[in-house]
């Protein structure tokens, strides 16, 4: 199980889950100034997708080794729905190779390298924009859940040898509209050949707490919600756990795909844990 | 008469055009060299850099004494490579954005250089490309790999732009003397993982391959029913298989030389392999390989070397072509 090669003739599929309610809005850690959590997970999710594109390209072509979906909620009264804007606007899903030809827009930023000599020089490079920010209204996840239940279903039937789906929840409050244990065991019931659906979630911090990622019981956390959301998240499979093992995180065969009051450097980790399945991904 | 034969073959689901693994070989006199290359799949460009490299070495072998002098011929040689690899892609402005990003980052591939010159055979190695030395049909040595546990890891790899990290483990080399009807077989990390495992479990494999008719519908049939039977990891393959013939005046040289140190040209020396000293213990009692060979025919292996190496080269002409 997890184990099933990732090419174009069989993609993967990451379906990202962003909570855009109106307390994303607030800054990590509970902080009254600061980097907002709605920033920060756009931003962090501008990284990896730049990261899955990068993954994907070999110099003038990218391929599609995934496919690719935001869905967004709560940022209009109870609404779910794909966040992709421009050209992309209002599709589910978007192949690897299309994503990296249509964003929405491209910044340049500067990053640091190392020259020749062995020192840092910070060169500019192009870096695509595909999400916005957005903290509005309030926080929808069963059906968000059940959004994602219909998009995966129609995917697995159409990709039955697949790698499962890797649906990765981000948010930072609780549920709005009831309990969304039931509906995400739906969702992580749908498999492939190769295995169940995976489900990881993040919660980003508002409190001044401890930071718990990848963790192997509830015992740490400090609520009923943060305790629901460690239930309904699936344990790493095999692959996934080697990467966070290489990466330094004191990971068990338990551990699961969680992280609790993650601040952005977590968040930012655990979508890069979360998606080493497309460092598998190559055709040669 | 030598001969040689030389496949190349794309991962399942590729377009044969973009098989990353590369091969090169050029003949003079009583001398041949080889070189594999394994283009890494996460890197851009990389069927245009193992093929660069390939066409490089062949054309400019370097003659090292130690591990030292080869790190220091493939440090030198960067400069020279990467100018040749930039080249041989588009220009840096009619990349996309994905094409600029990677592109920093180089590309990277493993290279494997074997010269045979009269009964002197020498290899380089970075990374986990493989050389098998055979002699009456018992494998001598497997070069630079010989446990099959050790394929799945990263191998060491020459990058465009940093060419090789300065650690001496990532390079090596060694020699041998090569006899009348030796024969050597090269092959990139998924059939040298194959047959290094298959070997450990007490198998024969290299009779497996030398047994083939050798035309690429066979080695292709071959490699997808290892395929099929989950034997052998989905990747590119590159294969060389060459048997060795000499001259009377080589077998009069080697006859002088049986059993003595080769003497490189610079005079450092390379102790022989012993023939009798496999690289690994005695294998066991046969078992389904073994009768698996009974069955196969070893006389394809009798192709000549003039239609081969014409082929051969005509395959590399665009490396060369670069190299040049």
């Amino acid at each position: 199980m997890y184990e099933a090669e990732i090419s174009r003739d069989n993609p993967g599929l990451f379906l990202f889950l962003l909570d855009q309610s109106q307390s994303m809005d607030d800054a990590f850690g509970g902080r009254k100034e600061g980097i907002k959590k709605a920033d920060g997970a756009a931003d962090a999710l501008n990284n990896i997708l730049y990261a899955i594109v990068l993954r994907c390209s070999k110099g003038m072509e990218v391929r599609s080794y995934f496919d690719i979906g935001m869905i967004g909620y709560g940022r209009e009264q109870d609404w779910v729905g794909p966040v992709f804007e421009g050209d992309l606007q209002g599709r589910d899903l978007i192949p690897t190779a299309e994503l990296a030809e249509k964003p929405t827009r491209i910044e340049q930023r500067e990053k640091t390298e190392l020259d020749g000599a062995g020192s840092t020089v910070k060169v500019p490079v192009d870096f695509p924009i595909w999400i916005s920010p957005v903290a509005v209204w309030n926080t929808p996840m069963c059906k968000t859940f059940e959004y994602a239940h219909g998009i995966v279903e129609a995917w697995c039937n159409t990709h039955p040898t697949a790698f499962p789906p890797i649906v990765i929840n981000i948010t930072d409050g609780e549920s709005t509209d009831g309990d969304p244990v039931a509906l995400a065991e739906r969702l992580t019931s749908l498999s492939t050949q190769d295995g169940n659906v995976l489900l990881f979630n993040c919660h980003l911090s508002s409190h001044r707490r401890p930071t718990v990622l990848f963790p192997d019981s509830e015992d740490e956390l400090p609520d009923q919600f943060a305790k629901k959301l460690f239930q309904i998240s699936s344990k790493l499979p095999e692959v996934l756990l080697e990467e966070a093992s290489v990466e330094g995180f004191p990971v068990t065969s338990n551990s699961k795909g969680f992280a609790f009051n993650a601040d952005l450097t977590d968040l930012i980790q655990f979508l890069d844990i979360g998606t080493r399945t497309s460092g598998r991904a190559r055709d040669a | 008469m030598s001969t040689l034969y030389q496949f190349r073959m794309e991962k399942r689901g590729n377009d044969p055009d973009e098989c990353e693994d590369s091969i090169a070989h050029s003949a003079h006199d009583n001398s041949h060299v080889f070189a594999m290359s394994d283009g890494a799949g996460e890197a851009v460009f990389s069927r245009e850099w193992s093929t660069i490299l390939t066409g490089y070495v062949v054309n400019n072998p370097p003659d090292p004494n130690t591990t030292e002098d080869f790190l220091e011929w493939l440090q030198t040689s960067t400069t020279e490579l990467h100018a040749l690899w930039v080249a041989a892609i588009p220009p840096f402005e009619a990349l996309p954005w994905h094409g600029k990003a990677k592109f920093r980052r180089g590309s990277s591939a493993t290279l494997l250089l074997v010269k045979i010159e009269n009964s002197m055979m020498q290899a380089c190695a970075v990374g986990d490309s493989c050389l098998f030395h055979i002699r009456d049909a018992e494998l001598l040595k497997a070069f630079p790999i010989d446990d099959c546990e050790e394929f799945g890891t990263r191998p060491y790899l020459i990058n465009t732009q940093s060419g090789v990290s300065g650690d001496l483990a990532s390079v090596a080399i060694w020699g041998a003397n090569m006899q009348e009807n030796d024969m050597i077989i090269l092959a990139t990390d998924a059939l040298s993982a194959w047959l290094l495992c298959r070997y450990r479990d007490g198998g024969r494999p290299w009779e497996i391959i030398l047994g083939l008719d050798q035309n690429d519908a066979t080695f292709r049939e071959w490699i997808e029913s290892l395929r099929d039977e989950k034997e052998i990891r989905n990747d590119d393959v590159a294969l060389v298989i060459f048997k060795n013939s000499l001259s009377t005046k080589n077998k009069e040289d080697l006859d002088e030389d049986k059993n003595a140190i080769i003497n490189s040209p610079t005079g450092v020396d390379f102790q022989l392999e012993s023939p009798s000293l496999p690289i690994v213990p005695p294998l066991g009692e046969a078992n389904l390989v073994e009768s698996e060979v009974e069955q196969v025919s070893t006389s394809g292996v009798e192709k000549y070397v003039a239609d081969a190496e014409q082929a051969f080269l005509e395959d590399n002409h665009d490396a060369k072509e670069m190299a040049q």
